[in-house]
């Protein structure tokens, strides 16, 4: 299978950026404030340099490449969800009392997603390509789910997000949003549109990896003091008393209905 | 195919939700300080003054009496204000909610029941208000069905309400404050 120049040039592009965002990170010290992310792309640029030797070396069509990408991409799954746990943690552990309603929420959310994905692949089990494809799409599917129900704790909430945090995010959400509509396409137009859907796959990795750059380079090493909390029991006497007043708002709105 | 529709739909809508989400965190002003009595509700308590102007008898009394021009006006300015003071519920809910919001974020434990209530009252709030708003803009014809429509959300509020206290039987705690005035 031979690529095309475009294909070396995504490559070649994509490999470029990670190394840059990997620098970067470094020199913001953001492996610091989220670790995980730092060995994602670390994982990401190892796992392109070998295929680019795999695949130049030993060859597409031998079992140690077919077993070495796997490995990588099972790794590459892996790390991500870690990632996606280190972002809902780096943002909302400062606040107890919600960190632990929303830890519970994202949890389930998870669970209930990825058991989906799991599902709905193993229904497929059959055919091998069917099933990667459908774990994959699922998968996808459930990260976008998990960082958007994040971002929406954090508005409701008005928890404020480091930007660094907000656009590692964002550039998570919008990849694996737009491989799930690749993924859906795929099964209509077939493997014949391979190529273009894989172009677009490439170009949407890189405008992910241009939002990690530009979000590490600027990024400042600031050391973010955690928000001072409210004492024990304020919320037990301002709870019931908000919902009360919310309660009498909507008793006003039903009687204006009722006229 | 409908399937695959329904995924790509889905997808799309991630990807908006995404970006929507995005923006308003970016540009969000909301962690910004607002005095505590700015906060409070303001507005309902004129609700006394204002029930006379929602009997329907008054209507028919006056559309017996007057000019049907000078009628008219007077229903334009009766929903005029009517909308003024939805307007105002609205900005009361707005802001107790946001209230409501900072001190649970601030707070080293919250309740599961008193958020979910929270969340189902600012839901059920926006469905009336919506509701309100039609029954005031709309004529008379279709308040009804507005009405019954509204008895149903409040059945609902009433019934979800009961689901949460048997959830979580907490006794509720209740001190003198700001709140009850």
């Amino acid at each position: 299978m031979d690529l095309r120049p475009l294909d070396y040039g995504f490559w070649a592009a994509g490999t470029i950026l990670e190394l840059l965002c990997v620098i970067w990170i470094w020199r913001r010290g953001l492996h610091r404030q989220l670790p995980w992310f730092a060995t994602y792309l670390g994982l990401v640029l190892t796992a392109d340099l070998a295929a680019w030797w795999l695949w130049h070396q030993v060859g597409y069509t031998d079992p140690k490449t077919f077993y070495i990408h796997w490995v990588f991409e099972a790794l590459l799954l892996v790390a991500r969800a870690l990632v996606i746990a280190e972002l809902c943690r780096d943002t909302l552990a400062a606040y107890a009392g919600i960190w632990k309603l929303s830890r519970l929420l994202l949890l389930a959310a998870a669970t209930a997603l990825v058991s989906f994905a799991l599902g709905t692949a193993w229904g497929a089990r059959e055919a091998w390509p069917a099933f990667i494809y459908s774990a994959q799409h699922g998968l996808e599917m459930a990260t976008a789910g998990i960082l958007l129900l994040l971002l929406a704790v954090c508005r409701y909430y008005r928890v404020p997000v480091r930007p660094v945090t907000l656009w590692v995010a964002f550039g998570l959400g919008f990849y694996a949003g737009v491989q799930t509509a690749l993924l859906a396409a795929l099964q209509i137009w077939g493997n014949a549109s391979i190529p273009t859907f894989s172009l677009i796959r490439s170009a949407s990795y890189l405008m992910a990896l241009g939002t990690w750059l530009t979000a590490a380079i600027r990024a400042r090493a600031e050391q973010v003091s955690g928000p001072v909390l409210l004492p024990v029991g304020l919320y037990e006497q301002t709870a019931p008393q908000v919902n009360e007043q919310l309660q009498k708002l909507n008793a006003r709105l039903l009687e204006i209905l009722r006229g | 195919m409908s399937e695959v529709l329904l995924y790509s739909l889905l997808a799309a809508t991630l990807l908006a939700l995404l970006a929507g989400l995005l923006r308003a965190l970016v540009t969000s002003k909301d962690t910004e300080d607002i005095p505590l009595e700015r906060l409070l509700p303001r507005h309902s308590q004129y609700f006394p003054a204002l029930r006379p102007s929602l009997q329907a008898a008054d209507a028919e009394f006056l559309r017996s009496q007057l000019p049907r021009d000078e009628f008219v006006r007077w229903r334009a300015e009766r929903r005029r204000i009517l909308r003024k003071f939805l307007a105002g519920l609205e900005e009361d809910c707005r802001h107790l909610t946001q209230m409501a919001r900072t001190v649970s974020r601030l707070s080293p434990q919250v309740s599961r029941r008193y958020e979910f209530q929270l969340l189902w009252l600012q839901i059920s709030f926006r469905l009336l208000y919506v509701l309100a708003w039609l029954r005031v803009s709309l004529d008379a014809a279709t308040v009804r069905s507005v009405s019954e429509l509204a008895d149903r959300v409040g059945r609902l509020a009433a019934q979800v309400e009961a689901v949460m206290v048997a959830l979580e039987p907490r006794a509720r705690l209740r001190v003198d404050s700001p709140f009850n005035g």
